[in-house]
């Protein structure tokens, strides 16, 4: 299973294993129709975790209560052990990048990452020099002066997340960051998520619906489907052992099916499809 | 009253009255009535002038007692028992014609109202529009006086058809005519002659029944006379500017003695039968009839 | 939480609409006595203006969209130079009342008109019988073609050409794909650009006010009744008509917009070369400057003659008198009028798309959105009567305030639509960004909103001052002598026939607008666009 190892990305080292985030009984019903079931869990500090599930499963909903954009019907959320159930978005510590960035468009990359900070009389007055440095360490140095509209979606995407590291969150929710943009990008994009993660030391929870994407970044999986957790574990063991027939069928066969039609290319394997069980 | 009249008014308010800004509002008669029936003492007018005297009947709750100021002597049995207002003028109509527009089509001066109806004639009569204008309603009022009202209002629809335009206002037919747009106008008589000594071709004809007239008033809003100033120039407006008026301007018999000073003036018409003028009821019912 | 100090200011805006649109309609129907409404259905009257009003209304608003449709087509279908110079020549009849469009028609071919007499020496006895059917589509169609054009042309840029492109390869004739391409692609706009011109004609009185003859309309009449007889109950009863009229023209037309697809430009439509056509399109185009021009003209002749027809001599005595017959005040108090209204409209109405527009779509929101347009559908002189009826014992009755106010609400609805489409164009998550940063709405709606939309702003601020300088609608009932606009004292002096000062008036209006316009022109160039680099 060498080659399967590899692709999968598996081998993390092994962290402090401290709550960042504790998620109890969320509850979400939206016209008695319920988008979200009954959803507990924990995301532990500095690590990566991904929610992977198709469109309507709830995992926007979900993000978009975590940070507040959206109330929760019933349940809590804590963070480091105190409670932020109720806590408006701009006070839980965390921040969020959206699929389309929402650049401010009229500003600068570097006024569009100082802004925020400008508006706090605490980080007013080192407001732009926390902008510089985020954005230096996100590779922007020589786009400060551009408008949004000279970027490129990968360059619109680092001032975004700089825009939210400038707050110095904990926590940085991102939504969809790999699937708007294309092939080349993507690759990049992932490097340098994981490179942030690293370099920040921020918890970052994202939410997609590829396969790939979930396996290659994340260092646990929390796969979903109509509102409820279905498998919450290291992408290895989500493989190796999928809960029930969801996780079968959406996850592990998917990837097999994708991974093989590789492997017939480079003919490094014969016709016959091998089962994981 | 027309552009002019007001303009000397105000010349002369203006000359003996520095201290106060008047402002002089020309409205059609039925209209100010309405405004101030409406409004009240709310409204921005505080005196009304050369208003038909059935609209001024219609709107007495909403006029002041104005008989102590006028010095002057006027006619037997004109005038407001009540005292709410005093008679300004007698507006008598003709039937005007501009002899270069009828030489224009070739046509022949009309004599009487049935020759109105000669489809030569076809749109190039103007008519103030009764329900707007009390010199189209004292025309009307006459034929139905003559004639009765069956008769009258057949007459009328007969007569729309040659009819250009009903003016909204009594002076419309005098301009239309002046621009040359109809050849024929049931006016005013004294508009007529002052646009005749203007330099304007037109004939001044007496109707075939006599010249019908109305009598026009003058009053205070209630709640205004205190106003500062409204006492001093209502009197001046009523004596001496009346005076004036008469002799310059409007010629119609209102007072004892009254000069008349306006050239080519016809002082030989006689007046229509114009019994129930004044009615309130009877010039509600009549405009009801009118349809156009 | 801020969300319910949101929803509060929603609330109070609902209720500031409330009063100034709903409760006043409300009063109008309150004031219908029913013994009216069988006196006037006894007379028959209504019967036949009704149908006056719906003929003359129909013929026209199809003479006036067909017009558009071509002059839109000759500009973007055609290969003619000045396309730019075409369009706003075409949209000068928008800036002077609709009741001059009558007076000019009058100059120029009434009994007495230039052209009329000018004509009648070549063709002996030419007469043109303007007053009546004639009059009245010529000037209608004068009056409402541009803003026909206006919707059309938009319109046809956002053509796709490829299904052109399959339909010659198909073998279609030019004809075949006009009937199955074009005026399908178009048939949203077009609907609704009948619908608005439908609206705007029927009513309108200012046009039969000077050139209706003997032919009576719905919105005449009401003129008459109510401003000239203060017959609040007759006027109640056309007013309510009216109202039904355009508010069914206005639910079909949304209707309309639901059924619409939204097809997206792969490719711009390409003119193909057709020499013949370009120089048809030049004719066509220079044959409505040459009548849009001419009723100016007319006015520009007839402010310094000395007397049309009998004395042609060079003379500034119209204008003099004009003046003193109080033009120069009446201006003031239309400036005072459209600047106030200007200033006050934005920012109302800017705020309220703001509102509807970045918003969470809850059923305050949707409510407001439904009263801000329902604006479109409320004919200006209703509006004005229910305000005469509904405010008459209040405080700014008779003041400026009412008069900004009416306007106000009158105009609501186009700023409003070009504000919202501006707002909705900006990214969605702009609020939850604004949100999680901690940055308050107030700073988003200045450091972002605002500056991004400074045209549309002006588009807004220009559209309802020019609007305000000529109605003659809504302010007819509630202007008094104070603060009477310049444009109302057109249909005053008409009825007293001091033709030359109503040219006059009308030039003078022209010109304000047109200054205005210039004023706007040169702004928005000046204006960069902030979204874009900076050099």
């Amino acid at each position: 299973m060498h080659a399967v190892s590899i692709h999968l990305g598996v081998g993390m080292e092994k962290k402090e294993q401290t709550i960042k985030l504790k998620v109890r009984n969320i509850q979400k019903l939206y016209d008695d129709k319920i988008i979200l079931k009954d959803i507990s869990f924990d995301v532990m500090e500095g690590e990566f975790l991904a929610i992977l599930g198709l469109s309507g499963c709830g995992k926007t909903t979900l993000l978009r209560i975590l940070i507040g954009l959206e109330k929760q019907d019933k349940g809590s959320i804590y963070k480091d052990e105190k409670e932020i159930s109720l806590l408006p978005p701009d006070q839980r510590g965390m921040g969020i990048v959206f699929q389309n960035y929402a650049l401010f468009p009229n500003m600068t990359v570097l006024s569009n990452v100082e802004y925020a900070l400008k508006r706090r009389k605490e980080t007013k007055k080192t407001a732009r020099d926390t902008a510089l440095r985020v954005l230096e360490q996100l590779g922007m140095s020589e786009h400060l002066d551009k408008k949004p509209r000279q970027l490129s979606g990968g360059q619109q995407q680092r001032v975004a997340i700089a825009r939210t590291l400038a707050m110095n969150p904990d926590i940085i929710l991102l939504d969809e960051p790999i699937s708007a943009l294309d092939v080349t990008n993507r690759e990049i994009m992932k490097r340098e998520l994981k490179e942030i993660q690293k370099k920040f030391h921020t918890t970052m929870i994202f939410i997609t619906h590829e396969q790939e994407e979930a396996f290659y970044l994340a260092d646990r999986i929390m796969v979903m489907s109509e509102g409820t957790i279905e498998q919450l574990d290291t992408p290895d063991q989500i493989f190796r052992h999928p809960a029930n027939s969801y996780v079968k069928e959406f996850v592990v066969a998917h990837l097999e099916q994708k991974y093989q039609s590789l492997l017939k290319c480079t003919g490094r394997l014969d016709n016959e499809p091998k089962r994981v069980e | 009253m027309e552009q002019y009249r007001n303009d000397e008014l105000k010349k002369q308010l203006d000359e003996k009255f520095p201290q106060w800004d008047i402002q002089i509002m020309s409205m059609a008669t039925a209209k100010a009535a309405a405004k101030i029936n409406v409004e009240g003492s709310h409204t921005d007018a505080d005196i009304v002038i050369d208003m038909e005297c059935a609209y001024l009947e219609r709107m007495k709750d909403n006029l002041e007692n104005v008989e102590e100021f006028s010095r002057l002597e006027y006619l037997d049995g004109i005038g407001d028992p009540e005292g709410k207002y005093l008679i300004w003028d007698r507006q008598a109509g003709a039937i005007v014609v501009n002899q270069a527009v009828l030489d224009k089509y070739h046509l022949p001066v009309p004599k009487t109202y049935e020759d109105l109806l000669d489809p030569i004639y076809r749109n190039l009569i103007a008519m103030p529009d009764p329900k707007s204008s009390g010199t189209g309603y004292f025309f009307y009022k006459n034929l139905v006086n003559v004639w009765g009202e069956e008769k009258a209002l057949e007459y009328f629809d007969a007569l729309a058809v040659n009819v250009k335009q009903f003016t909204e206002s009594g002076s419309g037919p005098i301009k239309l005519l002046v621009q040359q747009e109809v050849a024929i106008g049931l006016c005013l008589t004294f508009q007529a002659v002052d646009e005749k000594n203007n330099g304007n071709d037109f004939l001044i004809l007496e109707p075939e029944f006599g010249s019908p007239y109305s009598l026009t008033g003058a009053s205070i809003v209630k709640g205004k006379k205190d106003r500062a100033g409204v006492k001093e120039v209502f009197e001046f407006v009523v004596n001496d500017f009346c005076v004036y008026d008469k002799e310059y301007f409007s010629p119609g018999q209102v007072l004892t003695v009254q000069e008349n000073k306006l050239e080519n003036y016809p002082t030989d018409f006689s007046y229509a039968d114009m019994t129930g003028i004044e009615s309130v009821d009877e010039q509600e019912r009549l405009l009801e009839l009118w349809k156009y | 939480m801020k969300k319910r100090k949101w929803t509060a200011v929603r609330i109070l805006i609902i209720l500031f609409l409330l009063v100034s649109v709903v409760f006043p309609i409300a009063g109008v129907m309150a004031q219908i006595s029913l013994n009216d409404v069988k006196k006037i259905m006894v007379s028959g009257q209504l019967g036949e203006m009704l149908f006056h009003s719906l003929v003359v209304t129909g013929i026209s608003t199809f003479i006036s969209v067909s017009l558009a449709f071509l002059l839109a087509w000759c500009l973007n279908r055609c290969n003619i130079r000045a396309k730019g110079v075409f369009s706003v020549l075409f949209t000068i009849p928008m800036l002077i009342p609709s009741v001059s469009h009558g007076t000019g028609l009058v100059l120029l071919f009434g009994d007495n008109g230039i052209i009329t007499n000018l004509l009648a020496m070549c063709i002996p006895r030419f007469k043109v019988n303007l007053y009546g059917y004639f009059g009245m589509i010529f000037g209608w169609v004068l009056y409402s073609f541009p803003v026909a054009f206006l919707m059309l042309n938009d319109s046809f840029q956002y053509e796709d050409y490829t299904t052109y492109e399959a339909a010659q390869v198909l073998g279609l004739g030019k004809l075949e794909q006009f009937r199955t391409i074009m005026l399908p692609n178009l048939r949203k706009t077009l609907i609704s650009t009948v619908f608005a011109t439908f609206t705007l004609i029927f009513t309108d009185y200012g046009v039969p006010l000077v050139v209706g003859g003997k032919v009576m309309t719905l919105s005449l009449y009401m003129y008459r009744e109510v401003v000239g007889l203060l017959d609040f109950s007759k006027g109640a009863i056309i007013g309510i008509l009216l109202l039904i009229l355009a508010i069914a023209a206005f639910v079909i037309d949304l209707r309309n917009e639901e059924n619409a697809n939204t097809s997206t430009v792969t490719r711009q439509y390409v003119v193909t070369q057709n020499r013949k056509r370009d120089v048809a399109a030049y004719v066509i185009c220079c044959f409505t400057v040459v009548v849009i021009g001419l009723p100016i003209a007319a006015f520009a002749f007839l402010s310094v003659v000395k007397q049309y027809p009998i004395d042609l001599s060079f003379s500034l005595d119209n204008i003099y008198e004009a003046f003193g017959l109080g033009v120069g005040q009446y201006l003031e108090n239309s400036l005072a009028m459209a600047l106030g209204t200007a200033f006050v409209g934005v920012v109302v109405i800017y705020f309220t798309a703001y509102l509807t527009a970045r918003s969470k779509k809850t059923w305050t929101t949707m409510t407001l959105h439904l009263i801000s347009m329902i604006s479109l559908a409320i004919p200006g002189i209703v509006l004005g009567l229910s305000y005469v009826l509904f405010f008459r014992s209040t405080f700014f009755y008779g003041t400026i305030a009412i008069l900004i106010l009416v306007n106000t609400v009158h105009f609501f609805a186009s700023p409003y639509l070009m504000a919202y489409n501006s707002l909705n164009k900006f990214n969605r998550n702009l609020e939850d960004v604004s949100d999680t940063l901690g940055i308050s709405r107030m700073h988003m709606l200045l450091d972002v909103y605002l500056p991004c939309t400074q045209k549309t702003i002006i588009e807004m601020f220009s559209y309802i001052f020019v609007n305000c300088m000529v109605t003659i609608s809504a302010v007819s009932f509630l202007a008094n002598f104070k603060d009477m606009p310049l444009a109302l004292l057109i249909p005053r002096f008409d009825s007293q026939s001091l033709i030359e000062a109503t040219a006059f008036i009308a030039l003078v209006i022209l010109a304000v607008n047109g200054i205005m316009k210039l004023a706007v022109f040169v702004l928005e160039r000046h204006v960069k666009d902030p979204a874009e680099p900076n050099r």
